[in-house]
């Protein structure tokens, strides 16, 4: 559906373009909102501003001259985000640094994980929350609500990697053992073979979370060897990926 | 004609929104253009939407998509048994205000001739 706004939102050009574009993104980054309501919603208004297009209506003839206002009186209305929906938005990222922590500590001189390595986790939720705390910047007119928040947002973005910064500094994290640290990839593997069934790209976690299990297994018996394995294994999901591109792109001529 | 000021309108456009969806099956833009041809002056979709989605929530209105020549499916709107419910308790009230409005400005009229 996103896509197919998207195309929409092709169609409208100039000043019109530019005005949905940024009540869209504004709508899109309310993370806390489902995001299939927001899509429905958005779907709405870009048939609105098209048919209003046609008949020689600016958007902002449409929708209004203070489309934020318009944007939050909406949003105030969609239904909450799922805890399904949360899981889907924060899956790729927490897999993602999960995967990035273990492969830091892989190459440690000597190779050891700790409980701290854990906090590369809290990056995705900052993300999200920095992006919410700056929705609203690109509207010609800044309303209180949202310097506030913009406000807000700075003094976290400079705040939450200092004290993660400070936390790494004053505590000794407990060294995690390679039986634990295969439970946890373990886990992993599991969770992304169970979302196999509904998300093709588990099948790439899947395999990232294997490849990290084999390196951590042979890695106990001689590091070089481990470290060959990631080494291969890295070396063929390129080779795999400029395969899948090449293909793509006979595909697409 | 006048721009009729936002708050003025505020409580009474969620009564006619529901007497233009009770004439017939209508989309955002076509209920956007009837309010201004009706004398309520140019509407922002921005002010209607909200309210035809909190409609929806409390069940005065239902919504349909159609296929649209112009691009997305358009979403059409129709009165339920609900809306048609509180139509008949927003018209009363809303005639007791004209009537009582009606009768002050006649008396400001007779006190300045």
């Amino acid at each position: 559906m996103k896509r197919v706004n998207d195309q929409h939102l092709a169609q409208l050009h100039g000043l019109d373009h530019a005005y949905m574009d940024t009540l869209i993104t504004y709508l899109r980054r309310d993370w806390g909102k489902d995001p299939q309501a927001i899509e429905s919603v958005i779907q709405d208004l870009l048939e609105g501003a098209l048919t209003a297009s046609q008949s020689g209506v600016s958007a902002k003839g449409y929708f209004g001259a203070d489309p934020q206002v318009a944007a939050d009186a909406i949003l105030a209305e969609l239904p909450r985000r799922t805890a399904a929906q949360w899981r889907q938005l924060l899956w790729p990222l927490a897999n993602f640094y999960l995967a990035f922590a273990f492969l830091e500590g892989l190459l440690r001189q000597p190779m050891r994980w700790t409980l701290g390595d854990l906090r590369l986790l809290v990056i995705p939720f900052v993300m999200v929350a920095t992006t919410w705390f700056f929705r609203g910047i690109s509207f010609n007119r800044l309303n209180q609500r949202t310097k506030r928040r913009v406000l807000v947002g700075m003094v976290l973005f400079l705040a939450i990697p200092l004290v993660d910064g400070f936390v790494g500094e004053v505590i000794t994290f407990p060294s995690l053992p390679a039986n634990a640290l295969l439970g946890v990839i373990a886990l992993m593997l599991v969770w992304d073979l169970a979302a196999w069934r509904k998300r093709r790209d588990a099948a790439w976690w899947v395999g990232v979370w294997g490849v990290l299990a084999a390196t951590v297994v042979i890695s106990q018996w001689s590091v070089a060897n481990g470290l060959l394995v990631l080494i291969a294994a890295v070396n063929i999901g390129l080779w795999l990926a400029a395969l899948l591109v090449t293909q793509v792109a006979d595909v697409a001529v | 004609m006048a721009k009729i000021p936002s708050q003025l309108l505020k409580g009474t456009l969620e009564g006619a929104l529901l007497l233009i969806i009770a004439r017939g099956e209508t989309y955002g833009y076509a209920v956007q253009t009837t309010l201004a041809e009706l004398g309520f002056g140019t509407v922002p979709e921005g002010t209607i939407y909200p309210l035809l989605l909190k409609m929806q929530k409390q069940g005065l209105i239902a919504a349909e998509r159609h296929a649209s020549k112009t691009g997305p499916d358009r979403k059409y709107y129709h009165l339920t048994a609900a809306g048609q419910t509180a139509i008949a308790s927003f018209v009363p009230r809303w005639q007791q205000l004209a009537q009582a409005m009606a009768r002050l400005v006649e008396a400001k009229d007779e006190t300045s001739q």
